[in-house]
């Protein structure tokens, strides 16, 4: 049963397989909530790292394979002999009452790996835990599953959900240390979104059986290494605004429609891959790029951090001359001027200014004033 | 920021050439700083995998860790960086001045990294070492937590707006020259060079392309690049590794001369780069009053180097209550009297400022130069008034407090008003001190009709905070049960454990 | 009639009257009762925390006390002093002061105040009211009690300069306003229990367990219009009602309304619900954008220029408003100086007497009408500056009996478009009312008052 905004996604999309919402594209979306182009690439789950190679912009998120061995190996450290190191943190670093521990591992469903089937498994335990049923109290490698844009996303998540005092904690273990009591805000603020759509996903699986999203904690525990140590140290994170945040800009995804109907009727990301396993993209690029064109980007330097096709966005704000190069501090001071050349034009006199451009003409030629005054008197190097 | 500054990034991208921003330099530039170019490995904090260091381009130490997840292997480079950086370090600690309370060195340390990633990666490295224990179980070499204390040292120094005493390179570049590109990019010392001075034969957009690719620019760290890492370094790590597990000497030596060589390959070119906006940022004419904040370093420096020789215990975790307090005190002072300090002496400074609104400068079209007002006391004290005609869209309120960098130096001045007239406005002021003792205003010290001056606000002077003694905080900011847990030295700082060596 | 059906009304409670009473008996019995160390009481807009500060001061110097009071600013200070020599002639009252300091000819008025550089200058007062920044000069004096007013906008490092003045405090603020701030961009304190950037109050409750937090449940200021969205905007938590009923405040105009329909027609929809959202066309313009700070200025003008009468519980006959009943709020400081500009060029001699100010600066002070220039009109991001609840709060609960919001279109676009970028620290608790979540609430609550341009 697919509605008519769901064809046209796919057809965005074309051939290529179905990509789901992951950490990164959930954090491109809290970062650019208003970015057109990445909210149709991410609905339709279209490959952006493909998409933005093919047009001659390649991504650079790759990870190196010394902070996956090494956060692989702390996880690993935190749940061995059944989170006895987790455990040891929960009671003594963040002095939790656990009166007695079940630890259920919902890794593997009886040798069923598939996603369905271990999230119907976690969806009965969790619940059964819900109701008080059960002596379990850790539960690991639960598998969730979000609504986004009418879509089933499962989440995977490497955590823990804690059972204490009848509700459900996230617990994220995390390689990034806490010097101090102190971690990397930009770490932690990841860490935070995922353990946010986690959040959002155990809200969504209680309250599908009547539960109240009170069952769920909106405090995430963190579990990271002590200072420059290996042993694990943990702290509290304050979810509110950001389950909020997210809750909020999820919904907007169902809005896509509006979107999708802007376009014109043959729009398509389509690759056109070779079907042989290499999926060699035999679409011309200039073709591909012309597509992407016709769809409102709202760069930010910031996207650079977050979003595969930020250096696609980047060359096109480059090359319209536009003000989003500069980032949104400089681009304040020029209101609803647009472009280098605009700004250029007014300073120098060059351009007369339209009515509402009065002010913000006066002020850049007063600007242009001061400058050349300096460049007179000889300005330094 | 002001329009001025943001149109200096318009017109930079325009022109896809890098515009100044500032007549000088406003950090003291030392003779011989010491250049330190940290790499660490990815996923681990603390854990430096290299580091370039040395005092002149052609001097450059590397010094290489082949097993970052060692403990031993750490303190042993912490140790090695150590002595050089104390040896920079104690060359600063032999001249000094003055008597006293006033006895100073003339010189002071200064520190030089390619970004503000440089300046954590010291920090994280200064707090691994300075509670170091020298003997017992986990012994580190003397050396290793005098080096922690130091950088740490230099690190909260860094801190304070207007120092030179540590600094990253990228914020001294961005400090005088505007680009066309974002902050975020700025960040990346090669693009930001790219910028300021591309590569011979080279145009800014090739060589901004080419500072994002690795593979030509390598990044400047902390972190070295995943490609690289996965490549190059995981293997020939492995095969150190493996080396070192069989004890083969001849295997371990070429194992660890390969991964010299690779580290050197990537730290090098921005270790070239750095020396390179050296040389640029010499070339900017020094700030007049940067020689007066560089004493304040110096004085610093003097201090902190008593303290050391007095065997004083390691700089805390964290702040205590009253510590706090005082260092945002010092830290709020600090730039008020930096930015003050930039506008007073930089055309270019005060220029942005006067875009703003929040200094101005014109011409004298009325002068009242006799003006004489008896005081509370009884005194008649000159009190002259001017009427300043300038076309800068002037946001200062009546009784606003001036100086001015076109009149003598202890000239002050109290705005009367301020009135729109057309395109212009005018401002009247009164002038209230540095006109000399007697009661007729000496030559040159009242603005004549005419004449062309600025003014900004003056940054006042302010007592410092009193609080009370460290040792005595009041219930306010102390919970009863607080004695144990806010020591000096941390509880496990014989050994923080260093857990399993994976 | 004005009543506010977007939120949940209040359970009855008892008469506001009794209820606001109840609290202050309340506080001034934990201030009596000598285990507490400290007693904070929250004071939502308007609430009557002046009129508690006066009454605590007489009270403990009833009881042999010699109380200091510590205000933020010197106009704070002022306003005190004059109360408290007012209500109580029989108290000599001292006001401590910097040299410089002029004081108002209303203070020089009173018989029964002294005004004093030094402590020794008012040996005779029973009650020193200063600023905390005059207060923080002050050595070896200790006293009994002190009373910190506006305490939430104190910063945890000036409350440790004085707090050895005093043996136990009564910590007076709201909660809602602006935070302190600084210029100083550093992560190190965050998390500390003793930040130094962060405000008093907060600190001390931080250090000292069991210390009884009161709230004033009574805003006497803001009308039965106005209170209910204030209290779920930016105390969602604690919630106050409006002292006044439903006919107990009233504005209307003297003459009838012609010349300028576009301005009338906001005004009359002021007046009759007690808000309205004047918008001007959409726009990304520079937050000095003449046409918005203009039409601030020309809505006082015009308020003016008709004459519009208020009535109230203290005026059942209702009174001429005058201009300085009328306030202007923006949030920067060139905004305010455009639009005294502004208010120059309206034609309406009484104009410029109209106060206008920073969201900063009229914090703690009241007025009949405001109209409020929306910190995001015409912006094309939102800054945390812009969207900060307390610069909201501070400009949408100043007045008694109206409030006008002056935008650009697109705001609503604007919040839904907004990252969420702000960092995520360890072990700090989130920070309430959030700034988008409480812009979201008013803004919904404006939408209902929306007047085109």
């Amino acid at each position: 049963m697919k509605n008519p905004v769901d064809d046209r996604l796919d057809a965005l999309r074309g051939s290529a397989k179905r990509l789901d919402y992951n950490a990164r594209s959930l954090a491109a979306l809290e970062n650019n909530p208003r970015c057109t182009l990445r909210a149709l690439l991410d609905a339709s789950g279209s490959d952006k790292a493909a998409i933005a190679t093919h047009v001659g912009h390649p991504p650079s998120f790759g990870q190196s394979s010394f902070a996956i061995t090494r956060g692989n190996a702390f996880e690993a450290m935190v749940k061995d002999n059944g989170c006895a190191e987790l455990l040891r943190v929960l009671r003594e670093t963040l002095e939790l009452t656990l009166p007695e521990v079940g630890y259920e591992d919902l890794n593997d469903v009886g040798g069923d790996g598939r996603s369905k089937q271990r999230h119907e498994r976690t969806e009965e335990v969790l619940l059964r835990a819900a109701r008080g049923e059960g002596d379990a109290t850790l539960f690991d490698h639960p598998m969730l599953r979000l609504l986004i844009g009418g879509h089933k996303v499962y989440l995977e998540p490497d955590l823990v959900a804690l059972r204490i005092d009848g509700r459900f904690h996230v617990v994220e273990i995390k390689s990034f240390p806490i010097i101090d009591d102190q971690a990397d805000s930009t770490q932690v603020r990841a860490a935070t979104t995922q353990a946010c759509a986690y959040i959002i996903a155990l809200r969504d699986l209680l309250g599908r059986a009547g539960i109240g999203e009170e069952a769920v904690s909106d405090t995430i525990v963190l579990v990271a290494p002590k200072d420059f140590t290996n042993r694990p140290t943990g702290a509290f994170v304050d979810a509110r605004k950001q389950v909020a945040a997210l809750t909020r800009q999820l919904s907007r995804i169902e809005r896509i429609g509006d979107l999708v109907d802007l376009l014109p009727e043959d729009l398509t990301f389509d690759l056109d891959p070779t079907p042989d396993k290499n999926k060699q993209p035999r679409r011309p690029a200039e073709e591909l790029a012309e597509a992407l064109d016709q769809v409102l980007v709202t760069y930010r330097p910031d996207c650079l951090n977050h979003c595969e096709m930020a250096f696609y966005c980047r060359s096109r704000a480059r090359a319209e001359a536009s003000l989003d190069v500069l980032g949104p501090t400089v681009r304040e001071q020029f209101g609803g001027i647009d472009t280098t050349t605009m700004v250029m034009g007014l300073a120098r006199g060059e351009l007369t200014p339209s009515e509402d451009q009065v002010e913000i003409a006066a002020a850049l030629r007063h600007a242009a004033r001061l400058r050349a005054e300096l460049e007179d008197l000889g300005g330094a190097a | 920021m002001s329009t001025l500054s943001a149109l200096a990034h318009v017109q930079a991208m325009e022109t896809m050439q890098a515009v100044p921003r500032t007549e000088f330099r406003h950090r003291h530039l030392s003779g011989r700083p010491l250049v330190i170019v940290p790499l660490a490995m990815a996923g681990e904090a603390g854990a430096p995998l290299a580091a370039m260091v040395g005092s002149a381009k052609r001097n450059g130490t590397l010094l290489v860790v082949a097993q970052p997840r060692n403990r031993d292997q750490r303190f042993a480079f912490a140790a090695d960086l150590g002595r050089i950086v104390m040896n920079y370090i104690n060359s600063f600690r032999q001249n000094r001045r003055g008597e006293g309370e006033r006895s100073r060195y003339t010189d002071a340390p200064q520190i030089l990294v390619p970004n503000a990633g440089g300046v954590k990666a010291l920090a994280d490295l200064g707090r691994m070492c300075r509670f170091r224990a020298t003997s017992g179980p986990y012994a580190v070499p003397d050396v290793v937590p005098e080096f922690g204390m130091w950088l740490t040292f230099l690190v909260d120094r860094a801190e304070q707006a207007g120092t030179s005493t540590l600094l990253p390179v990228t914020a001294m570049l961005t400090e005088h020259w505007a680009t066309g590109q974002s902050t975020l990019e700025d960040q990346n010392l090669a693009s930001l060079m790219a910028w300021i001075a591309p590569p011979p034969g080279l145009s800014v957009e090739q060589a901004m392309a080419d500072a994002e690719n690795p593979d030509v620019c390598p990044p400047a760290g902390p972190p070295t690049s995943p490609e690289f890492d996965n490549r190059d370094l995981a293997p020939a790590i492995r095969r150190f590794d493996t080396a070192h597990t069989l004890g083969d000497p001849h295997a371990l030596a070429a194992a660890e001369t390969e991964l010299r060589e690779l580290i050197a390959g990537q730290i090098q070119p921005t270790w070239r780069m750095v020396w390179q906006a050296i040389s640029l940022l010499r070339s900017v004419p020094e700030a007049p009053r940067t020689a007066k904040r560089f004493e304040g370093d110096c004085k610093a420096f003097t201090k902190y180097s008593d303290y050391r020789d007095s065997d004083g215990p390691p700089q805390r975790k964290r702040d205590n209550a009253i510590g706090a307090a005082r260092r945002l005190g010092w830290l709020e002072h600090a730039l008020a009297e930096f930015e003050s300090d930039m506008a007073f002496d930089d055309r270019f400074v005060l220029a942005d400022r006067r875009s703003a609104g929040e200094a101005f400068a014109g011409t004298v079209v009325e002068a009242d130069p006799g003006r004489v007002v008896t005081t509370d006391k009884n005194r008649r004290v000159p009190r002259p008034r001017v009427t300043v005609r300038t076309e800068d869209p002037v946001r200062l309120a009546a009784d606003t407090k001036l100086i001015s960098p076109s009149l003598p130096t202890g000239h002050k001045a109290m705005i009367v008003s301020v009135l729109s007239d057309g395109g212009t406005t005018r401002v009247t002021v009164e002038i209230t001190g540095g006109m000399g003792r007697s009661r007729v205003p000496q030559q040159g010290t009242v603005p004549e009709l005419g004449q062309r001056i600025a003014y900004l606000p003056d940054p006042g002077w302010r007592p410092a905070p009193q609080f009370p003694a460290s040792d005595a905080t009041p219930w306010t900011h102390s919970a009863a049960d607080d004695s144990g847990t806010d020591s000096v030295i941390p509880e496990d700082a014989a050994a923080e454990e260093w857990g399993n060596e994976d | 009639m004005r009543t506010d059906t977007s939120a949940t009304p209040e359970p009855a409670a008892p008469n506001p009257a009794t209820a606001a009473a109840a609290a202050t008996e309340a506080i001034l019995t934990d201030m009596a009762d000598g285990r507490h160390r400290a007693v904070v009481v929250d004071s939502p807009p308007g609430a009557g925390k002046s009129t508690l500060v006066v009454r605590a001061a007489q009270e403990l110097t009833e009881g042999g006390e010699r109380p200091i009071v510590v205000a933020q600013t010197n106009n704070q200070v002022d306003d005190l002093v004059v109360r408290l020599a007012k209500e109580h002639p029989g108290i000599a009252v001292g006001r401590l002061s910097a040299t410089g300091y002029n004081p108002p000819p209303v203070l020089n008025a009173l018989t029964n105040t002294t005004v004093g550089r030094t402590l020794a200058d008012l040996a005779g007062c029973r009650i020193i009211v200063a600023t905390a920044a005059k207060w923080a000069t002050v050595r070896d004096a200790t006293f009994g009690w002190a009373i910190l007013d506006e305490a939430y906008q104190m910063r945890s490092d000036m409350l440790l300069q004085i707090v050895e003045r005093f043996d136990q405090g009564l910590f007076v603020g709201d909660p809602g306003q602006l935070d302190p701030f600084t210029i100083v961009g550093t992560e190190r304190w965050i998390g500390l229990p003793h930040d130094p950037t962060q405000n008093g109050v907060s600190v001390m409750l931080q250090h000292n367990q069991n210390i009884p937090v009161h709230r004033l449940p009574v805003s006497w200021r803001l009308p039965l219009s106005a209170a209910p969205t204030i209290a779920q905007a930016f105390y969602p938590f604690t919630p106050f009602t409006s002292g006044t009923g439903d006919d107990t405040r009233a504005l209307e105009f003297r003459t009838a309304g012609l010349a300028r329909t576009d301005l009338d027609e906001t005004l009359a929809e002021a007046f009759t619900t007690g808000w309205a959202l004047h918008e001007l066309p959409r726009r990304h313009v520079p937050r000095t954008d003449t046409e918005t700070l203009q039409t601030a200025a020309d809505l006082a003008g015009r308020l003016l220029g008709r004459g519009a009468v208020a009535t109230c519980e203290r005026h059942p006959g209702g009174r001429p408003l005058e201009p300085g009943d009328i306030a202007i709020g923006v949030a920067h400081r060139d905004q305010a100086d455009l639009v005294r500009t502004a208010l120059a060029r309206t034609g309406n001699p009484n104009a410029p007497s109209v106060a206008v100010d920073t969201a900063n600066r009229l914090q703690g002070r009241e007025f009949e009408v405001v109209i409020v220039v929306h910190p995001l009109s015409g912006r094309r991001d939102a800054t945390a500056f812009h969207l900060e609840a307390g610069r909201l709060c501070v400009l949408a609960s100043r007045h008694r009996q109206a409030c006008i919001v002056v935008t650009r279109e697109g705001i609503a676009d604007l919040l839904d478009s907004h990252p969420s970028t702000d960092p995520v620290h360890l072990s700090v608790p989130a920070k309430f009312p959030d700034g988008w979540e409480a812009n979201q609430v008013m803004l919904a609550k404006l939408a209902l008052h929306r007047v085109a341009a």
